[in-house]
């Protein structure tokens, strides 16, 4: 669609057009799809629903019949599928938007039979390794695909492999490390590296250049850091520097990269919210003993003071950027 | 992008007030987002001390309803001054504690759907009253889902979405002719697509929900369950009929009345699924103003919509299998005859 309507819609909101002018100013933004724009999106929509339906009916049927098939019926349902969509991505002669969604699918049946081989033998493996397996072995299609999608999928599956590994065992409790926080700092050093790799390998490949990989891994990472100096606020813990040096490198790192480097708003917006957070847990905790009223107050203000803040910095970024784009 | 319309309306001698590029270039999303989030935030506090403060006052309904009414003028002052999206939602979380205190004050009329009612209209006010594309939403949803729970002990659940469907269609096809009331609109537009979806996706007034209502009796006389299948029928024919005038598609040609046939017998199959109907309309319908918003909505919609059918227990998994089996072999016939009969006529 190549429709105008975010502005016409604005302008009309901020009653910049008279109203005899609308439906005029409709047509010249082109907001009524032409004909032929019908026939591609009418075509489209019969197509998918009929799929969808179709896949859905498959679906539904083998739900209905489960328990009464047999582990063999089970087990080619799923390996047929997989050789399916396997050999449609070797041999379609053109990339696009179905061999990604095909290479997508394999990697995905891949774990849905390993998880149907766990079931059926009950070999007793510990769920951690269901999905460290499920991950290695997809590992050659993710290299060789060279898609976003599959990468961010191999990438879910080592951050819940570790998660559940440091979930179950504890390598550092002798350190007087929780198994929670271990769990933390391993996914925050594994998504900043992911993060920095990315980004630098992107610079030479194009397939890698996408904004929502890189503000993914960013999300990840961000989360685990302010989670694990959220949490040292929370439980008054006194190795509380570690978390906030790691937290204000960190940030110090994604605000060089995304302001002086580069500009990204949705890592500058990621920033602003970390600090909010932080800076408001940090003086509840502290300010805990006020008074009730004064307390909810303060408090109040605080936040209100720090998203103002927050906007009007972002505001003055963007608007910079649209000088500077013109 | 803003200077390519305004470089268009210019061309075509159509007068445009000074808007500043400022005024045009909105915060993305997530920004929007994170703003949302901690002005939410800052109201929680708000509210917290307003609750420490005045908590004594809470135990008299007139209070309450008084307290409620002020909020509400304040949110509205808040809200009708230009604003960032960080005050915007702080005055929105303002709002839906004024209507919670208001829900409070009308409790002790102790008759479900009297109070419903009274919900119902408190809300359909706010639709009108408060300057707020959000708050319209959260205000049609609420009074959608209260006009629902009034519906649903007369046996009636699943009429609501019907009407609201037709609803729905007349509001897309005007929205641009009433451009004078154009964030109202919208608002409503929103509210009843985010209601449909919600309603036909969660399935939460079905008619096992009226043994929670005081005036339930065994006894009632309720209307026979294809009643509603007919009235699904019948506003999705509707729907189809303003989106054919809306488009100029002249409906008395045999080739149009074919396609009518075509739709009469998805939305007759579709009535063992409604929420996949529904969807589709919305599909359509948003694509009528290329509304990105709308068409993000319909897809989620049938989405969701795909799993709440899997677990209904209106029908047997066979059954169901069957619905979808028969949709996918009727869309693919839809395909065939809008391609190579259709198209073609059009052509010709």
């Amino acid at each position: 669609m190549t429709s105008l309507r975010n502005d016409l819609v604005e302008l009309i909101e901020r009653s910049a057009l008279e109203p005899e002018s609308v439906l005029k100013a409709v047509e010249l933004a082109q907001v009524k799809p032409s004909s032929e724009a019908w026939v591609r999106f009418l075509n489209a929509l019969f197509v998918w629903v009929g799929a969808v339906s179709f896949g859905l009916a498959v679906i539904f049927f083998f739900a209905y019949n489960w328990s009464e098939m047999g582990k063999f019926a089970k087990f080619a349902l799923i390996e047929v599928s997989l050789v399916v969509s396997v050999s449609y991505y070797a041999l379609a002669k053109k990339r696009g938007v179905l061999t990604q969604a095909s290479a997508f699918l394999s990697s995905i049946l891949v774990g849905a039979l390993l998880a149907l081989f766990g079931q059926t033998y009950q070999t007793g493996a510990d769920t951690w390794q269901l999905f460290a397996t499920w991950m290695l072995f997809i590992t050659p299609w993710v290299v060789v695909a060279r898609q976003a999608s599959v990468w961010c999928l191999w990438l879910g599956l080592a951050n819940v492999a570790i998660a559940l590994y440091l979930a179950t065992f504890s390598p550092l409790s002798f350190l007087f490390i929780s198994s929670h926080e271990s769990m933390l700092w391993s996914l925050f050093l594994f998504n900043t590296s992911g993060l920095f790799l990315w980004q630098m390998l992107s610079q030479t490949r194009s397939w890698m250049r996408n904004t929502w990989t890189t503000r993914l891994l960013a999300v990840a990472a961000g989360g685990c850091s302010t989670s694990l100096v959220w949490l040292s606020i929370i439980d008054m813990s006194p190795n509380l520097w570690g978390p906030v040096v790691a937290w204000l490198c960190f940030l110090g790192s994604i605000y060089y990269c995304y302001r002086k480097l580069s500009v990204d708003l949705f890592m500058l917006a990621g920033i602003c919210l970390s600090c909010i957070v932080i800076v408001t847990t940090f003086v509840a905790l502290h300010l805990q003993d006020a008074d009730e009223l004064g307390y909810f107050l303060f408090l109040a203000l605080l936040v209100i003071c720090l998203g103002l803040i927050s906007a009007k910095w972002l505001r003055a970024v963007q608007q910079g950027e649209s000088c500077h784009g013109e | 992008m803003a200077n390519k319309l305004l470089t268009r309306l210019e061309a075509a001698e159509i007068p445009v007030k000074a808007v500043s590029e400022q005024q045009l270039n909105r915060f993305p999303w997530y920004i929007k987002s994170m703003l949302a989030l901690s002005g939410w935030l800052g109201a929680l506090f708000i509210m917290a001390m307003f609750f420490f403060a005045f908590s004594s006052l809470l135990d008299s309904e007139v209070t309450c309803l008084l307290m409620s009414l002020l909020m509400l003028v304040i949110a509205n002052r808040v809200l009708s001054s230009p604003s960032n999206e960080f005050v915007e939602h702080l005055a929105l979380a303002l709002s839906i504690a004024a209507q919670a205190l208001f829900v409070v004050a009308v409790i002790p009329l102790d008759h479900d759907e009297l109070i419903l009612l009274v919900l119902a209209l408190f809300q359909a006010t706010l639709v009108v009253v408060m300057p707020s594309m959000m708050h319209r939403v959260w205000s049609t949803l609420c009074c959608c889902f209260a006009l629902e729970a009034v519906l649903t002990p007369w046996g009636l659940p699943h009429f609501l979405t019907s009407f609201m469907l037709v609803a729905l269609a007349w509001l897309v096809v005007n929205e641009f002719r009433l451009s004078k009331w154009f964030q109202l609109v919208s608002g409503i537009k929103f509210g009843v697509v985010v209601t449909l979806i919600v309603l036909t996706c969660t399935q939460i007034f079905g008619l096992d929900s009226r043994v929670f209502f005081d005036s339930f009796s065994p006894d009632d006389i309720l209307l026979p369950t294809w009643a509603a299948a007919v009235a699904y029928v019948v506003s999705i024919m509707i729907s189809t009929r303003y989106l054919l005038n809306y488009i100029a598609i002249d409906i008395r040609t045999s080739k149009t009345k074919l396609a009518l046939v075509m739709v009469f017998a998805l939305a007759l199959l579709t009535s063992f699924a409604p929420g996949m109907g529904i969807c589709v309309v919305i599909l359509l319908l948003a694509y009528v103003h290329s509304d990105r918003v709308m068409l993000g909505l319909g897809v989620l919609g049938l989405i969701k919509y795909s799993s709440t059918y899997y677990y209904s227990l209106e029908y047997t998994l066979l059954v169901k299998a069957g619905v979808l089996m028969l949709t996918a072999l009727l869309m693919l016939l839809c395909h065939w005859v809008f391609n190579n009969i259709l198209v073609q006529a059009r052509e010709d």
